[in-house]
């Protein structure tokens, strides 16, 4: 199914048949063109080289923006803090 | 309060020195209410909410003097209010292996007397497994 948003963008709502995840909006994009998400989140492509597309984000300040992977990271770190048969035994200090 | 553990087992805590977490824990978002142990050097946050979920975390300062995060002030504002100056800090402790590390780039912010936490990302790069070149320590009583 397409998509147009007047002034910004064509795209494709992915799974609208098969309805398991959350829809994906997939967009193509070129050097320094940008999306919008919702009126006031600026998604720019700056650069493109090989398999590496470094984005420039602009949004408010309330808005925290991280990678994905830093994110997921700190949930998997946390989730193994908390993990019972990990923290077990702590040794004594010294 | 009597709250049931699986690492302490039943413990009482005074319902007025729980911990409030509006937005939970990354990776914990839906626990919202901890206890606190202190254990040594150490502050366990129970969660009353799954019996099972305990994290334990030190003051990073003694072991990582030179710790300098960097918050954004959005994030600080919606910890602190105006008082930024009784903000705690904790960092969580792991195990890797044989290894004790901190995680120095998501620490727990809290406001002890209004008995609320945040545990806010760096806006500066930090060690998400700083080693411990000691061991956290020991002893157990409730707060």
């Amino acid at each position: 199914m397409a998509l147009y948003i007047p002034g910004y963008v064509t795209g494709v709502l992915l799974n609208q048949r098969t309805r398991k995840e959350p829809t994906m909006l997939v967009l193509s994009r070129h050097r320094d063109e940008s999306i919008m998400i919702g009126d006031d989140i600026v998604v720019t492509i700056v650069d493109i080289r090989g398999d590496k597309v470094r984005l420039g984000i602009e949004a408010p300040q309330h808005i925290p923006v991280h990678r994905q992977e830093v994110y997921e990271a700190i949930q998997r770190e946390n989730r193994k803090a908390a993990a019972p048969q990990e923290n077990g035994q702590l040794p004594a200090s010294e | 309060m009597n709250i049931s553990t699986s690492r302490f087992g039943r413990i009482t805590c005074d319902p007025k020195n729980l911990l409030r977490c509006p937005d939970g824990l990354i990776g914990f978002e839906q626990m919202h209410l901890w206890a606190v142990l202190t254990e040594g050097n150490l502050a366990w946050l129970q969660s009353i909410e799954q019996p099972e979920v305990a994290l334990p975390t030190v003051s990073p300062y003694s072991f990582v003097p030179g710790y300098e995060p960097l918050f954004s002030s959005v994030d600080l504002d919606q910890v602190s209010g105006t008082c930024a100056d009784q903000l705690l800090l904790l960092a969580v402790v792991n195990q890797h292996g044989r290894e004790w590390t901190l995680n120095l780039r998501a620490p727990l912010i809290l406001h002890w007397e209004q008995r609320l936490a945040w545990q806010l990302i760096t806006r500066n790069e930090q060690p998400l497994r700083h080693v411990l070149s000691r061991t956290p320590g020991t002893r157990r009583k409730t707060a």
